[in-house]
């Protein structure tokens, strides 16, 4: 396999770039030969080994913020795109490979230190190397009480992972990770190392706990976009509560799903509660043929529905409630939310999950299951694609299909329908099913998401799952849904669908794209966003 | 109660230290193997627990039915090139990690680890 070369750069041009790297951090951290640079290639890659492969020219692995600003200025000399990840674990929404082909790879994983945690105002400031592994064992090491919110898996970046405006599992604000930072460093595309919120003013003693600062406040620009290198981030962190206590709610009725969220809504959005886990215990069903043939019929019934988990006394709808806070307070939430889910479903259930108090051992860590709820990393969620006893024959990874749509149990009954339809059109099985549940990473939406599988070797099958993938943004746009996040090969496809008023939102982007990065280096259509002289290459 | 601690602490401290001396470098090998095998490898390949069903491990499990151990680490059979293949290939979910991830003389720990309990 060949490695592509930047567009509009010759060999010459290139090697002469390369020399220049080199000299600017050290041979050793310029990696340019096709063993190395195809270890940047996305291991999830829908288009493995097909011409259109989005694949790096070379990576560039910098030690420290003086020379990212070195890299920024000899791209700008030779106009070389230049594609950042923090850690390049953003698996099933690209990895590590860029956006544009022949972009050279600036990996920041070298830049690794955790600046500040601090426990008794909460909050931390880091590099982007810094993986949510290497905050938690930091944390536990110097016994700080304070929690991480971690996503699944825990290997990636702290800092690439909100930039991809990634999520977690814990309590309220803390799942949002970009919405949760406080404050950032970033290199712009003229060498300048610029700080956002209170780090614009210097010495100032508030970088990790006021975000806006003085004036406009810019930081979105850096988060799913291409208008800098972030090399710091601040970011709020979750004290370590005395107790946790979980419990199920079960839902008898298919239609109860719509009080059910409503009241699950106001435990939420009061902060009651932290993240709530609905889920369908009907689901297991879809296993066995006849019940699946019964189920997707078009004009089943809510009645048929209701019989058929009746008949095998199973709920219809659950949802895992969680609560932190004082060893008091969780048990008294734990009761009201009872009282107030029973007095809007009738026939409704109740189960105590589990109870814990803080700190944990570390034996006590490794026994609980659902990790993540705590702020503790892992890589559990592996599990749901690897080869197991229910998986004998595994994929090779999935693009994310993770779709926003309104927190409702009215809008978790369309949406099915919206995505099994397009399913249908293709003439494929229903991805989401009539059981299929919302994720609820999001403070204040849902998301449907799915896994759909990607193969090293099946291009055909490739090529029908991008066909899906396509379908699905195209069917969500039409129901008033919109992808939060997409793998490079859709982020075209889906800005396109925010665009509102002949795109104004995007040309508003762009207008500022071409002003503070005329040459166009950083990361060229990263989230929809393409420099004047390559917007040609927008699918 | 002072002095014993103390010799104590004098006549351990002898024992590493010699202990320390007496360290082949494949022994330095292996150590650093472990712990390099530990922080990338062990959060997908540890050996599972009750509530702790390590992806890896499960999937090798899955794969060798139990005619090998599910854990890497209490394999026997595996080789360096083996290993170095999986760790700049990948395989199925796993993907391939990058020389600033593990270079190749963490590669190298990584297989004089993994390969310590072979049989000759």
């Amino acid at each position: 396999m060949s490695l592509p070369l930047p567009p509009n750069v010759s060999q010459a041009q290139f090697a002469a770039a390369l020399g220049k790297f080199r000299d600017a951090i050290g041979n050793r951290w310029v990696f340019d030969s096709e063993d190395e640079v195809l270890l940047y290639r996305d291991g999830y890659s829908p288009l493995r080994d097909e011409p259109e492969e989005l694949l790096p020219s070379a990576a560039l692995a910098p030690q420290n913020v003086e020379e990212v600003q070195a890299i920024v200025r000899i791209a700008n000399e030779f106009k070389i795109p230049l594609f950042p990840v923090s850690t390049g674990k953003n698996l099933g929404y690209g990895g590590s490979s860029p956006n544009l082909s022949g972009s050279i790879v600036v990996d920041l994983k070298r830049m690794n230190k955790i600046i500040e945690v601090d426990d008794r105002r909460h909050f931390c400031i880091v590099e982007p190397g810094v993986s949510y592994f290497d905050l938690y064992r930091h944390i536990q090491d110097n016994k700080l009480k304070v929690w991480i919110d971690c996503p699944d898996p825990g290997w990636g970046s702290v800092v690439g992972n909100s930039l991809d405006h990634g999520v977690g599992y814990t309590y309220g604000h803390h799942r949002d990770h970009f919405g949760n930072h406080c404050g950032m460093e970033v290199v712009l595309a003229n060498g300048e190392v610029m700080r956002t919120g209170m780090g614009a003013m210097p010495g100032s003693k508030t970088w990790g706990e006021y975000k806006y600062g003085y004036g406009p406040t810019v930081d979105g620009l850096f988060a799913q976009g291409n208008f800098g290198i972030v090399t710091k981030m601040g970011f709020w962190l979750m004290p370590e509560p005395e107790a946790y206590i979980s419990g199920t709610v079960s839902v008898p009725k298919r239609q109860d799903l719509i009080p059910l969220v409503d009241v699950v809504n106001y435990l939420e959005h009061t902060g009651t509660i932290g993240m709530p886990n609905y889920g369908s215990p009907l689901d297991v069903l879809m296993t066995d043929s006849e019940t699946r043939e019964f189920v997707l019929r078009p004009d089943i019934t809510d009645a048929e529905f209701d019989r058929l988990a009746a008949d095998r006394n199973l709920a219809s709808w659950t949802c895992e409630l969680q609560f932190y806070g004082a060893k008091q307070s969780v048990k008294a939430n734990w009761e009201a939310a009872q009282t107030r889910l029973a007095a809007a479903i009738p026939g409704c259930t109740f189960k105590l999950n589990n109870e814990f108090r803080f700190p944990m051992t570390p034996e006590q860590q490794e026994a609980v299951h659902q990790k993540n709820a705590l702020g503790i990393p892992s890589m559990l969620i592996f599990s749901q694609g690897a080869r197991s006893d229910l998986n004998p024959t595994p994929g090779d990874g999935h693009l994310w299909f993770a779709s926003v749509i309104p927190k409702s149990g009215e809008a978790i009954f369309e949406a099915q329908k919206v995505y099994a339809k397009a399913s249908h059109e293709l003439g494929l099985p229903p991805v989401f099913s009539p059981f299929a549940f919302p994720w609820t990473w999001m403070y204040r939406a849902f998301v449907m998401i799915s896994g759909l599988p990607v193969s090293r070797t099946d291009m055909d099958a490739n090529k029908r799952n991008r066909k899906l993938f396509s379908a699905f943004i195209k069917a969500g746009a039409e129901a008033g849904y919109g992808e939060y996040r997409a793998p490079p090969a859709f982020q075209d496809q889906v800005s396109d669908t925010y665009s509102f008023n002949s795109h104004v939102l995007r040309r508003f982007t762009e207008t500022m794209k071409d002003a503070v990065d005329p040459n166009g280096i950083f990361a060229p259509g990263r989230g929809g966003i393409w420099p004047k002289h390559l917007r040609e290459k927008r699918k | 109660m002072k002095l014993t601690l103390s010799i104590v602490a004098l006549v351990s401290g002898l024992l590493m230290s010699s202990h320390a001396q007496a360290r082949t470098p494949e022994a330095t090998k292996i150590q650093k193997g472990k712990k390099v095998y530990d922080y990338w490898c062990a959060t997908c390949h540890a050996p599972s627990t009750a509530n702790s069903k390590y992806p890896g491990t499960e999937a090798l499990k899955a794969k060798y039915e139990g005619s090998l151990p599910g854990a890497l680490a209490q394999r026997t059979d595996l080789s360096a090139d083996v290993v170095k293949y999986f760790v700049r290939n990948g395989v199925s979910v796993m993907p391939q990690f990058r020389k600033t991830e593990v270079d190749d003389a963490d590669l190298e720990a990584i297989s004089a680890y993994l390969t310590r309990n072979n049989r000759p």
